[in-house]
């Protein structure tokens, strides 16, 4: 038997003594520590986007509803682009420009309107582009939060099978089996486990949470596309009559 | 990144990144600061009976090689003798040390309970013969005899120290970890008895030792009166000269824990020394 190894790891179980978690982290093996610290980037991320998701939701309906309000209240839509501009702060509101400006031009061409049903398939799609931009912008990292929470488990499963072999290792160096030998290897073990599941936790319940609310606002903007696709040809059909 | 001049704005991301900092930092502080969980010290263990030890094997314990010495009528009557100079004096026959007095401190947790809890050892021996009267006076007589005997008969240092750990343990015969250590290392130790003013004098030696049971370290505790005070030098020096000449203690690997973080020995003579 070598006696360095031996002596070694007399050493790291003598260490082993504390078990905080700074110091489950700390005597930890390298492999390990790799683990755990991307799992801890994995949750710190996570839950960056978690908080990201939530806040800009929150802040979207409630602008959406301001739109919505605006837009339906009966004022020109003329007025309403007009302040609006080409600075949409929400998707509601970037949905309408990208229709409203659609019209203007078509409305600037002479003859152009003349064709009616071309310029409402133009504007549908052009509202239905907006649609997908918007929402590929608000979908963006949520794979992030899909893939922290089925790999982060096995992430830590990993670091705890690779800790446990090392304790096996440390027994068969010292020949001792003692329960003061084994159990600190395996608590620093277990750790790395313990974190992959404080990760993937929370990541897959705002996943779910975030996806269904993310799906119900691209429905809301959908049914406003649609709706506002209907008022323009009225009026497409209003002007060429 | 390009994007189309209407898509909307988009507002900036560092506030979820802020939010995640916060909450990772803040649970992490919990852990360290209020929630006990992650801090709780190991579960304390029971008290291990390393030996069990008869009377018989309790005297023949400490195998100390001390010069046999023919027994004299009157052993305790020690003049304050010129000073010596030696760190470690080595026992005079006439005046040798009766065993001094260990009190075992363990600085990270005392045992919560302990089958028998050694009550002073250094008590004068007439003291404890009265206590042990209180309790069985039928016993009493009968040690009483035996040690009346054994004192007469020599004042061999065994003997005397089987005298002193034979109440603790007349029950049941079992000796916790700390006596034996304490044993140990009381067969250890040298003092000159008849040193001036040496039964005031107590110094604590706080003990690191290896998981094979040989001392790492043995640090006199109070360095500032080590310095100051010669006559204290001395007799510390002793103590720990005792402690680092004693060889490997004698514990149980499972309780290395235990012991790890030192054991505090406190070395007194006083009280045996008269």
């Amino acid at each position: 038997m070598d006696p360095v190894i031996t002596q070694g790891a007399v050493n790291a179980v003598g260490a082993a003594n504390h078990l905080s978690a700074w110091a489950l982290f700390m005597q930890a093996d390298l492999v390990v520590k790799i683990v755990m610290m991307g799992l801890i980037f994995a949750s710190l991320w996570s839950w960056a986007i978690i908080f990201d998701k939530v806040i800009r939701l929150r802040s979207l309906s409630r602008q959406a509803e301001d739109f919505e309000e605006k837009f339906w209240s009966g004022s020109s839509l003329e007025d309403l682009y007009e302040r609006i501009g080409t600075k949409p702060r929400e998707p509601m509101s970037a949905i309408f420009v990208a229709a409203m400006r659609e019209w203007k031009r078509s409305a600037a061409k002479p003859g152009a309107v003349s064709n009616a049903s071309t310029l409402a398939e133009r504007l549908d799609r052009v509202m239905k582009i907006s649609l997908e931009r918007e929402m590929d912008i608000l979908q963006r990292r949520m794979i992030f939060l899909a893939s922290t929470g089925s790999v982060a488990p096995f992430l830590g499963l990993f670091g705890t099978v690779w800790g446990i072999m090392n304790t096996f290792t440390a027994i068969g160096a010292t020949s001792d089996t003692s329960l003061a030998t084994v159990a600190p290897g395996i608590a620093e073990a277990l750790f790395a486990t313990a974190i992959g599941l404080v990760a993937a936790i929370p990541a897959v319940i705002a996943y779910n949470k975030i996806s269904s609310d993310l799906n119900r606002y691209a429905v809301r903007l959908e049914n406003f596309a649609g709706e506002f696709g209907a008022i323009l040809s009225r009026q497409l059909d209003v002007r060429s009559s | 990144m390009r994007r189309s001049p209407y898509t909307s704005i988009q507002p900036n991301e560092t506030k979820g990144i802020v939010l995640s900092l916060a909450l990772h930092v803040g649970v992490v502080a919990a852990t360290y600061v209020s929630l006990p969980f992650l801090r709780k010290d190991p579960p304390e263990q029971a008290p291990i009976i390393l030996e069990l030890v008869t009377i018989d094997d309790i005297t023949a314990a400490p195998p100390k090689p001390v010069p046999v010495e023919e027994p004299k009528p009157a052993p305790k009557q020690p003049e304050p003798e010129p000073v010596k100079v030696a760190d470690i004096a080595p026992p005079q026959p006439d005046q040798m040390p009766p065993p001094p007095d260990f009190k075992i401190k363990e600085e990270p947790k005392p045992e919560p309970k302990k089958p028998a809890p050694p009550p002073q050892k250094p008590k004068p021996p007439e003291k404890k013969k009265d206590q042990w009267a209180d309790l069985q006076s039928l016993v009493k007589d009968l040690e009483k005899k035996e040690t009346k005997k054994q004192n007469q008969q020599q004042a061999a240092v065994p003997q005397d120290q089987a005298k002193v750990i034979a109440p603790n343990i007349s029950d049941k015969a079992t000796m916790t970890e700390l006596d034996a250590i304490r044993a140990h290392i009381e067969a250890c130790w040298r003092i000159d008895p008849g040193k001036e003013g040496i039964d005031e004098l107590s110094a604590e030696v706080r003990v690191y030792i290896n998981r094979d049971g040989s001392v790492q370290q043995a640090q006199i505790v109070d360095m500032g009166r080590y310095f100051a005070d010669s006559a204290f030098r001395t007799f510390a020096n002793s103590a720990r000269n005792a402690v680092l000449s004693c060889g490997n203690i004698p514990f149980s690997p499972q309780r290395y824990d235990t012991f790890k973080d030192g054991i505090v020995f406190n070395f007194s003579p006083q009280g045996r020394v008269n």
